[in-house]
């Protein structure tokens, strides 16, 4: 049986780098002001 | 039903700590009413998809209630449908609205139909920005964590929220939702690995819950789907959306903020609904309002807890902190500055504004006491504005033909005459012939009909 759960762990995962990577582009936009 | 631990506490106290740094560093800033009400129209696309994000979602305990008792149809209702809606707000409407350099959504009216279309507008959107269910949700949120009785906590989620926004206007706002953004995506995100690997896997879900759980239309007919499709439309005449568009640094920055966005929902929602799902696989008999707390204190660790119960607050406080601000700025420009007192200085103007957050703030806290007696009433004006507004202003804005003040008038006093009707008669009169209808679509078919005609008839 596929494991389907693995894709909400990559999901969840996606999420959290998304949120880093905004994180960064925010701090980088307001240095740069 | 959720026990902290030390550090958790500490997170949660942090995050007080630096939401209120936040609103005391951006007061010291020179204030002019286009940095108070629009931070200057400089949010950068990280800060706009940060505010927004998290400003749209609010209701995060009822997200749980519908996920955790019907599982996947909380991803269709809530989600998908919206998904449809923001993205033709981004693509046909956010560079519109940047481009225009206007402050609010009652400017927009008037840009099209007048001052009478600015006053109505006023009203309805004042009226439907109180966040009286949010601040209720905090209050609620609170009194889960800490035990204290529930009006404290309403009152002491009410006055914080209010304290930072009256203290740094719009920037406050924006940079205390970035904040809030990360905290939200990151405790959310944490639930489902620590599920998995405590709880189980797909099996062990699929096993656990009712089939309906899995089907995308939880059973309900589509008839009863197809109507959140109706609700969803009403993001195009949301406030916050508008204030967040004119804010954009440029028109390219509101459409790509809003796109993006998307994703960030889509991967959130994902996140929320199946948490919703574990909750249900693993507690089947408690309250569905408290799925994800049960959840939570069965999978996190400490530190991850805390992050995720700051996560769960925050959540619902960048809501109610964007709804105090567009409820200030409503009184602040859209009725003094446009109406009263044209000849106001910016001072005068900010001061207003500030007033105005500090009214609906109390107001929201006062009735928020009240909600469960009020609910029915106050389900009342998101219909009504929904009904009244969204035939003119997309009419406004797509239509090239000429559109007549009268024509905006009377379809936005059909349209909210109509569907007061509907509702009043549905849940006061139980007349069988209201009950049938969801009040938006006879708002929204007297607001069109009356457009035409009176859009004809005018000189």
């Amino acid at each position: 049986m596929i494991e389907w759960g693995y894709l909400l762990i990559l999901n969840a995962s996606l999420l959290i780098i998304s949120t880093a990577a905004l994180v960064y582009y925010f701090f980088r936009d307001f240095r740069g002001h | 039903m959720i026990t902290l631990s030390s550090i958790d506490i500490a997170i949660l106290i942090l995050y007080f700590a630096v939401v209120l740094w936040i609103g005391y560093v951006v007061s010291r800033q020179k204030e002019k009413v286009e940095s108070f009400l629009l931070m200057g129209r400089r949010l950068t696309l990280p800060l706009f998809v940060g505010t927004l994000v998290s400003t749209w979602y609010g209701g995060i305990i009822g997200v749980g209630e519908i996920s955790y008792s019907s599982g996947l149809y909380n991803w269709v209702t809530q989600g998908f449908f919206w998904y449809l809606a923001y993205i033709v707000f981004a693509l046909f409407l956010a560079a519109r609205l940047r481009a225009s350099n206007q402050y609010t959504l009652p400017d927009q009216l008037e840009i099209f139909y007048g001052k009478t279309a600015r006053k109505i507008g006023l009203v309805l959107n004042f009226l439907n920005v109180i966040p009286v269910a949010y601040v209720l949700s905090l209050g609620i949120l609170l009194q889960v964590l800490f035990g204290w009785p529930l009006p404290v906590c309403i009152l002491i989620g009410g006055l914080f929220s209010m304290f930072y926004t009256i203290l740094g206007g719009f920037t406050a706002d924006v940079y205390t939702d970035m904040m809030q953004f990360v905290f939200m995506c990151i405790g959310v995100s944490l639930l489902i690995p620590f599920s998995f690997f405590k709880l189980g896997g797909w099996e062990y879900l699929t096993t656990q819950t009712p089939a309906s759980h899995f089907s995308l239309t939880g059973g309900e007919p589509l008839s009863q789907i197809l109507i959140w499709g109706f609700i969803a439309a009403t993001t195009l005449v949301d406030p916050n959306f508008y204030q967040r568009c004119y804010a954009a640094e440029k028109p390219a920055v509101a459409r790509k903020g809003i796109l993006l966005s998307v994703l960030f929902w889509m991967m959130f929602d994902l996140c929320t609904t199946f948490a919703g799902i574990y909750a249900r696989a693993a507690f089947p008999e408690i309250d569905p309002k408290h799925a994800y707390f049960y959840l939570a204190d069965a999978v996190l660790p400490p530190v991850f807890k805390g992050i995720f119960v700051t996560g769960m607050i925050a959540t619902v406080m960048s809501t109610v902190d964007s709804y105090l601000f567009i409820g200030g700025t409503t009184i602040g420009r859209d009725l003094y500055q446009k109406i009263l007192n044209p000849a106001a200085s910016e001072r005068k103007v900010i001061f207003m504004t500030r007033m105005g957050i500090l009214f609906s703030g109390s107001l929201a806290i006062f009735l928020a006491f009240y909600l469960g007696s009020i609910k029915i009433i106050w389900k009342l004006f998101g219909s009504i504005t929904a009904s009244a507004l969204l035939v003119p202003l997309m009419i406004g804005f797509w239509y090239r033909g000429k559109k007549h003040h009268r024509a905006g008038v009377a379809s936005m006093l059909g349209g909210l005459t109509l569907a007061a009707f509907f509702y009043i008669g549905d849940k006061f009169l139980h007349l069988p012939w209201c009950q049938t209808l969801e009040p938006l679509y006879p708002g929204i078919a007297a607001s069109l009909i009356l457009f035409i005609l009176f859009n004809r008839r005018a000189p």
